[in-house]
């Protein structure tokens, strides 16, 4: 093999010398450490839409909330989303423009019960101090997580929305915040809530009929978004997999979910999109346990995007996983 | 001596001369190694390299192994380029002392001597063992074979880097300043010891020293080095007054003492 | 106390683990003994820009770790080399600037995976067939290169440049080490995870280095702790109920305390009396 050498020389203070194929690798290897970035920020700088003048300006935490109020709203109001579906409602990272978007809001609806303690330092940087903050959980009665254990935060579980009867209750606290600041559109707004909330009734009865007919209806939940969820539609909830959700379980949490699995004979594990984890798959395979996608947030799922479709998704796939 | 230490020549020598120089010159990015150099050692041959510190004579010996390689000039080494003929070179390079705790016996150490010759997939036998027995009995550090390297004593040390190097059976040795760093009752010794392995293997041996008084007497040839060649020749030629204090840039005594001529070079520790 | 290895996740974790110790406190032999300590800590952080490259691409993030760990390797490598930078300068560099890229590429990732934590600490309970026939084929690859190149990396490790002129390819051998080390690295990062990697690395062959005076009982004493760590490690990790990679790592620097205490090198040499100096 023939060497081409570069006897001695010295190139900006490099011995150039006989490459090999490696060096060369390892070179480009450190050029595309330096332009990856640059690349990735080039096509990735994307901003939300403006908002209208003339609206309404609500912001939301999760999509579900922003559904309820286009809902209740309509075209007096013009609602944007913080989280987009994908993300985890416990582990969502502030975004710079997260805080442009609170600072020029009308009303913030969020959910409340520390779940989106994230959004404090935000909410006091943004210099908003005409924002109206509507809680959906306020006046809600709270469960703690399944299995009585004691949720994270003392108040309760924050989990409230899943319950269609409780977003009810969400609902009418968001009206009466839009009231007081648009007492213009009180009529269309307490119309459309009541439509609203009669929609939500007939799809609870309905979909609590096809629970009903099943023959055992418990199922391990991935993390504990589900009480409320489980309550209303009568499913039972034998453990969970993460309960302080990002916290992996150790070998003894594994070992004891297995048993479960084996002993009481629960055929259903929940796995959810916001929280991947290698776990679920491994409980599979070991116990040949059947899994269910779950979703607690709207977005995350192909035609999944509204709550009346993410309540419905969510029995369906959990019914037919437990037939 | 046993035959065990007979080194066979693997490669013809076609010219019969074991290293050649002509005109070469070794430049590194700070400094200038070697200038314009030329020199011939002919099969056999005992080469003293004379120099003061910092005058090349470790960069001669890298550019004899294709450790350093020249700007200008050729360097022909048993007939073939400095690379090729790196396996049939035993080098004993300058010593720096062994880590104490390293865990490498002293046989281990010698046996690497045989790595570069016997090439991958190949472990060394009970011929290239015993071989490697023979040659620490020859330089006297048998009864110490399975002690750890690092504990030797400098005199050990260096006693071991010529086994070591003897080891592949070279046909060309290079000792780099090989009584540095050791005890005067041990300098001597030493020598001996490389001008006894010289006259019994007839081996080509080139040493390298800043000490002239070391190669006393004196043996085939001379080189003084110091970034060019100031002399290079037979002892005859070489070894006068006028020559050394060329290369000394001081004056120059000659002395002789019980039939040895003894050089001292005024204001100045050699 | 044993029904635990009925669980074939826990029968996965195990054998994991003592491949993991096995290919670690073989390589780990050189680590110790060329000072490689800081290299493989660099190479390790290194990996987890792979990691999260791997994660934001939505690609198997162990083989975006192995590009980031031989290329920064080389990278490491290329600047000692060629640009004359300093060995421990150059490590510095490149393993910040690896964990920078990491940072960026989770600051661009939508939400929080929390299988990350799982790179950075250890998720050996996540361990599946298929990672399990990887780790195997590498602990083989390695192995077997160490074997078959056992008395040239002797040498090499002891005397590189009079390895050189005896006619080794040492720079070729160097760098073959290099990204053994690197491959090992990646390999023991769903074990012991990227934060505690090196640690697996050095712990046993250190042990072993304060009990020994002979090249080969190294490699024995070495693999005899990695093994005792991970799978002890592995065991109290059930018991208490603690992460599984912080407790083979406290049971290897434990028996490195052990070791080193108890070290025969730390007195005079009995057969030859030298005190060791250092």
């Amino acid at each position: 093999m023939t060497k081409f050498q570069f006897q001695g020389r010295v190139v900006w203070g490099m011995d150039l010398g006989f490459w090999t194929l490696f060096e060369l690798w390892a070179l480009g290897f450190g050029l595309f450490g330096i332009l990856t970035p640059a690349l990735i920020l080039l096509f990735t700088s994307c901003s939300r839409p403006a908002p209208e003048k003339a609206r309404i300006h609500i912001v939301t935490t999760l999509g579900v909330l922003a559904d309820w109020a286009r809902q209740v709203g309509g075209d007096r109001v013009q609602v944007t989303s913080l989280l987009t579906g994908l993300e985890g409602e416990h582990t969502y990272e502030v975004k710079p423009e997260d805080t442009r978007l609170i600072a020029r809001a009308g009303i913030l609806f969020r959910v409340g019960l520390g779940l989106e303690d994230w959004l404090n330092p935000v909410i006091q940087n943004a210099g908003n101090p005409r924002l109206v903050i509507v809680e959906a959980s306020a006046n809600v009665p709270t469960l703690q997580d399944a299995n009585g254990r004691e949720h994270q935060n003392p108040l309760g579980n924050p989990h409230v929305w899943l319950d269609p009867k409780l977003a009810e209750i969400g609902i009418e606290n968001l009206v009466a915040a839009l009231v007081r600041v648009d007492p213009t559109g009180e009529s269309l707004y307490r119309t459309r809530a009541r439509a609203y909330s009669l929609r939500l009734d007939s799809l609870t009865q309905a979909l609590t009929a096809l629970v009903v007919e099943l023959p055992d209806c418990r199922f391990i939940a991935f993390h504990e978004a589900w009480p409320y969820f489980a309550e209303r539609f009568g499913f039972q909830i034998a453990a969970s997999v993460e309960p302080v959700p990002g916290h992996e379980p150790s070998a003894r949490e594994i070992a004891r979910l297995t048993d479960l699995i084996r002993t009481q004979g629960i055929r259903v594990i929940g796995s959810e999109p916001q929280l991947p984890s290698d776990i679920t798959t491994m409980l599979t395979r070991e116990t040949g346990v059947r899994v269910a996608i779950l979703t607690p947030l709207t977005g995350a799922i192909h035609g999944v995007d509204d709550y009346v479709s993410l309540i419905r998704y969510n029995i369906e796939t959990l019914v037919s996983a437990l037939q | 001596m046993n035959n065990q230490l007979t080194p066979e020549p693997a490669i013809m020598v076609k010219t019969g001369l074991a290293v050649q120089f002509r005109n070469v010159s070794v430049t590194f990015p700070e400094t200038v190694g070697l200038e314009d150099v030329s020199l011939d050692v002919a099969t056999g041959e005992f080469l003293a390299v004379i120099g003061p510190n910092g005058s090349g004579k470790t960069t001669l010996l890298r550019t004899i192994l294709g450790l350093a390689n020249p700007a200008r000039g050729t360097v022909t080494v048993l007939g073939t380029h400095p690379a090729q003929a790196r396996r049939h070179i035993g080098y004993v390079p300058q010593r720096t002392p062994f880590d104490p705790k390293f865990p490498v016996s002293v046989f281990d150490v010698a046996l690497m001597g045989t790595y570069g010759a016997l090439g991958i997939l190949h472990a060394p036998d009970q011929r290239d063992k015993g071989r490697v027995m023979g040659l620490l009995e020859a330089v006297g550090l048998a009864d110490v074979a399975s002690h750890v390297a690092g504990h030797l004593s400098g005199g050990q040390q260096q006693r071991l880097l010529i086994a070591r190097a003897l080891a592949a059976q070279p046909q060309l040795l290079l000792l780099d300043e090989p009584t540095s760093g050791v005890d005067v009752a041990s300098q001597k010794s030493i020598i001996e010891l490389i001008r006894g392995l010289h006259d019994k293997l007839k081996l080509t041996t080139l040493l390298v020293t800043h000490d002239i008084n070391e190669v006393m007497p004196c043996l085939d040839k001379v080189l003084y080095l110091n970034r060019r060649v100031y002399a290079f020749g037979t002892c005859q030629d070489v070894l006068n007054r006028e020559t050394l204090e060329k290369l000394y840039q001081s004056p120059v005594l000659i002395v002789e003492q019980e039939g040895r001529p003894y050089v001292i070079v005024s204001d100045r520790h050699v | 106390m044993f029904d635990l290895l009925h669980y074939g996740f826990m029968q996965r974790a195990l054998l994991g683990s003592f491949l993991v110790g096995t290919v670690c406190s073989f390589i780990g032999v050189y680590v110790v003994l060329r000072g490689m300590a800081f290299m493989g800590d660099g190479i390790a952080h290194a990996s987890f820009g792979g990691v999260t490259l791997g994660f934001l691409l939505g690609i198997n993030p162990l083989f975006t770790a192995i590009v980031f760990a031989l290329g920064t390797a080389g990278l490491i490598q290329f600047a000692q080399r060629r640009a004359r930078i300093r060995l421990d300068t150059a490590i510095g560099i490149f393993f910040s600037f690896t964990m920078a890229l990491a940072i960026l590429f989770i600051g661009l990732m939508r939400s929080y995976d929390a299988r990350l934590y799982g790179y950075l600490f250890g998720n050996v309970l996540g361990m599946s067939s298929g990672n399990l026939v990887l780790t195997a084929a590498l602990a083989v690859v390695v192995t077997a290169a160490i074997a078959l190149l056992f008395k040239e990396f002797k040498f090499l490790a002891f005397d590189e440049e009079a390895a050189r002129a005896a006619g080794l390819p040492t720079p070729l051998l160097s760098t073959l080490l290099l990204l053994l080390v690197a491959l090992t690295i990646v390999v023991s990062i769903k074990a012991v995870g990227i934060i505690l990697v090196a640690s697996l690395l050095v712990a046993p062959a250190a042990t072993a280095y304060q009990l020994t005076n002979r090249f080969g009982t190294m490699f024995f004493l070495s693999w005899l702790a990695g093994v005792v760590s991970c799978l002890s490690g592995m065991f109290i990790s059930y018991w208490l109920n603690i992460p599984s990679g912080a407790s083979i790592v406290l049971v290897a620097t434990l028996l490195f305390a052990l070791a080193a205490v108890f070290s025969p090198k730390r007195r005079p040499c009995k057969v030859c009396g030298a005190e060791i100096a250092k």
